[in-house]
């Protein structure tokens, strides 16, 4: 459908009006490309966890963009579709991390075979990865939930978005971090109180993750 | 009957536009707001959904022979028995729609598959064989990984609930051959971190085997994720489908109300419509159920929009009673493209269309933006959104596996809708309002045809036409 503001129209010179929707539209397409997709792996449910069982439950946090994605086989479990993807890393903000990182993860369903679950080269992403199991698989925390991506918003200021649209991310989240002790500056402390989903500052996110993954 | 014939003259044009968003966004097969898979040009029967075989009811499942529960120390919380029961009893959700002609049957333990030679399938690598055996078509097995090692050694985080799913169709018929679901224990074991209830379990199974059967995710009252989770108000959660794409209010027979809502009822009735001779206990679905249906349209009127969540509410019940489809439900989210040829001396459709597309999906463009909702006989208002920008991939609704925004703006159509049981309200258009003109403001979509007249004198025509409106 968007495609339909970014088609070249024919034949008439556009007036200044039309022009505005055109390079609109282009905008906010180029927009939702460079946001890509953020699929769930398909047909599973999970139960939903907050920020700070996210980022107990990964083993390594890192944030970059895709360099690869694509499905292999298993070399142990004969059978077994796997999606490998590698990350230049810009920054890990739990765990160690090189300057790349790649993780392999078990997928199900014939779709995300189809188009690798929706990862693909160019991706910005903040992934929550759990420990690789002793068949090296992984996944992001809460699965869509630990998988956030990300992009600019109109302001142009970088913003995170897991599949969840961020909806429990806070769920009580700010007594978990009383509870351990973690004074939030008023900005985050507002931002943790806010019921709403919705994308977060990239740079508020990171800082959330740094004091929760530094916190007992 | 105008409308008609411009809807024909765009149909060229707005295919072309939809294969080049197709491919642009890369869209994957087919989902629909109310079946998971529809049939496309050679897999499946075109148009229509992907469903379990009437003809050969019951659903027929295979059971892991070990425990749903067990604790790491290997107790057992919830014995094979007890968890036959309750997969039986979570299938008899969707069985005992009354208006719904699906039913399901345990035929016994899974089968071996080599290297998995029976008995609880327990690991990683017992998995992986069941699963091929379906993939293969051989058995749709309902697998308990008991303490959650399977789901470990698979590498999924321990919030992962269980997941579900078809694995073999056949692409003659258009039905389901075999499925899978597989359940993790841990969350019943009383023991580990996190904890469902058994009401929550349940609610969160009974979801997948929805998917199961062949229905995709809801959208209705998604306001309710703007509140806190398990705290949904009474009303948006009686309206909250089952198949709402995540679990986060309280589950709905905790809050005493049925596991389906009525969009659950009435999709998994349409799928599986009651016809003939109700045997006892099913009711005709004709005779409980009406239809509305139309078309969702950019502003021009004439170039129709896919991927536009359609609710219809009752009348005096909006939030409890309600209705819901994506436009373009049955059309494909990736037509592929045409222009090159894998046999250019053999041009077929199968050679020279479709390239890169998906297998799902009809490719008649005057479904792409249509829709139709089963209702109970009532007066509904009919209102559009767009899908939660979140819902992407795994939890998506409709075609679209990346949501667009509503093009226009979320509107309510003027006059209410009333359906009585068996019959269609068909016409039930909308048109959004605010999309940004394709067009000079001085021509109009049909100008893009070429037509026998030359532009000019068509503008002539076309000022005729507004003067004679």
């Amino acid at each position: 459908m968007l495609v339909h503001w970014c088609t070249p129209v024919r034949r008439l010179t556009a007036p200044p009006l039309r022009k505005r929707f055109f390079e609109a539209g282009c905008l906010l397409l180029l927009v939702v490309l460079g946001a890509g997709p953020l699929p769930a792996q398909r047909g599973a449910i999970t139960s939903p966890q907050n920020l700070d069982k996210l980022v107990e439950e990964a083993a390594i946090i890192v944030r970059g963009h895709v360099v690869s994605a694509g499905v292999e086989p298993h070399h142990e479990l004969t059978g077994l579709s796997t999606l490998v993807v590698t990350l230049r890393v810009e920054e890990t903000l739990k765990g160690q991390a090189s300057s790349t990182f790649t993780f392999r993860q078990f997928i199900w369903d014939v779709r995300d075979r189809f188009d690798d679950a929706g990862y693909y080269k160019g991706q910005h992403l903040l992934l929550l990865m759990i420990k690789p199991s002793a068949f090296g698989l992984s996944s992001p925390a809460g699965l869509e939930q630990g998988r956030f991506r990300i992009v600019r918003n109109p302001e142009g200021n970088l913003v995170a978005v897991n599949g969840h649209g961020n909806a429990g991310l806070f769920h009580e989240l700010a007594p978990q971090l009383r509870a351990k002790g973690v004074q939030l500056a008023p900005r985050l402390a507002a931002l943790v109180e806010q019921p709403t989903p919705g994308p977060v500052p990239l740079d508020d996110l990171r800082k959330l993750i740094r004091l929760i993954a530094g916190s007992k | 009957m105008k409308r008609l014939l411009n809807c024909r003259r765009s149909i060229g044009r707005t295919a072309a536009a939809i294969t080049a968003c197709g491919l642009l966004l890369c869209q994957s097969p087919v989902q629909a707001g109310g079946p998971i898979r529809v049939g496309g040009a050679t897999f499946g029967i075109q148009g229509q959904p992907f469903v379990w075989d009437p003809a050969a009811m019951p659903v027929k499942y295979r059971v892991d022979p070990g425990p749903l529960s067990k604790r790491p120390d290997g107790t057992v919380v919830i014995d094979h028995a007890a968890g036959v029961a309750r997969v039986k009893s979570l299938f008899d959700t969707w069985q005992n729609v009354p208006t719904a002609a699906i039913s399901y049957g345990n035929i016994g333990d899974i089968l071996p598959a080599p290297p998995y030679t029976g008995g609880p399938v327990g690991t990683a690598q017992n998995f992986i064989a069941v699963f091929a055996s379906c993939d293969a078509g051989t058995q749709s097995p309902i697998i308990f990984d008991a303490d959650g090692s399977i789901f470990g050694g698979l590498g999924l985080p321990r919030g992962v609930i269980g997941f579900a799913g078809a694995c073999k169709l056949d692409p003659v018929n258009g039905r389901f051959v075999s499925g899978l679901a597989a359940l993790n224990g841990r969350f019943q074991d009383g023991f580990s971190v996190p904890q469902l209830t058994a009401a929550e379990f349940d609610h969160a199974f009974a979801h997948e085997f929805g998917h199961f059967s062949g229905l995709d995710h809801s959208q209705i009252n998604v306001n309710v994720l703007s509140g806190q989770p398990r705290a949904c108000n009474p009303d948006d959660l009686a309206g909250l489908p089952l198949m709402f794409p995540i679990l986060f209010c309280q589950a709905r027979s905790a809050a005493g109300l049925p596991v389906l809502a009525p969009d659950d009822m009435a999709w998994i009735s349409r799928l599986y419509p009651v016809t003939g001779s109700p045997p006892p206990g099913k009711t005709l679905t004709s005779s409980a159920y009406g239809t509305i249906s139309g078309t969702v349209f950019f502003t021009d009127g004439i170039t129709q929009a896919q991927g536009v969540n359609v609710i219809a509410r009752e009348v005096g019940n909006p939030r409890r009673m309600a209705g819901s489809v994506v436009s373009g439900y049955q059309f494909t989210a990736n037509l592929g493209q045409s222009v090159t040829c894998t046999n250019p001396a053999n041009p077929t459709p199968q050679t020279c269309t479709n390239l890169n597309g998906s297998q799902f999906g009809s490719r008649d463009p005057r479904k792409i933006g249509t829709y139709d909702i089963p209702v109970p006989p009532g007066t509904y208002t009919l209102e559009v959104e767009s899908v939660f920008f979140a819902f992407v991939g795994g939890s998506s609704v409709g075609p679209l596996r990346v949501p667009i925004p509503n093009p226009g703006r979320d509107m309510t159509l003027p006059n209410n809708v009333t359906v009585a049981a068996g019959q269609t309200a068909s016409g039930n258009d909308f048109v959004l309002q605010g999309t940004p003109a394709r067009f000079d403001s001085f021509e109009s979509a049909r100008n893009s045809w070429r037509e026998p007249l030359p532009l000019w004198q068509r503008r002539e025509e076309l000022l005729a036409e507004w003067v004679a409106a």
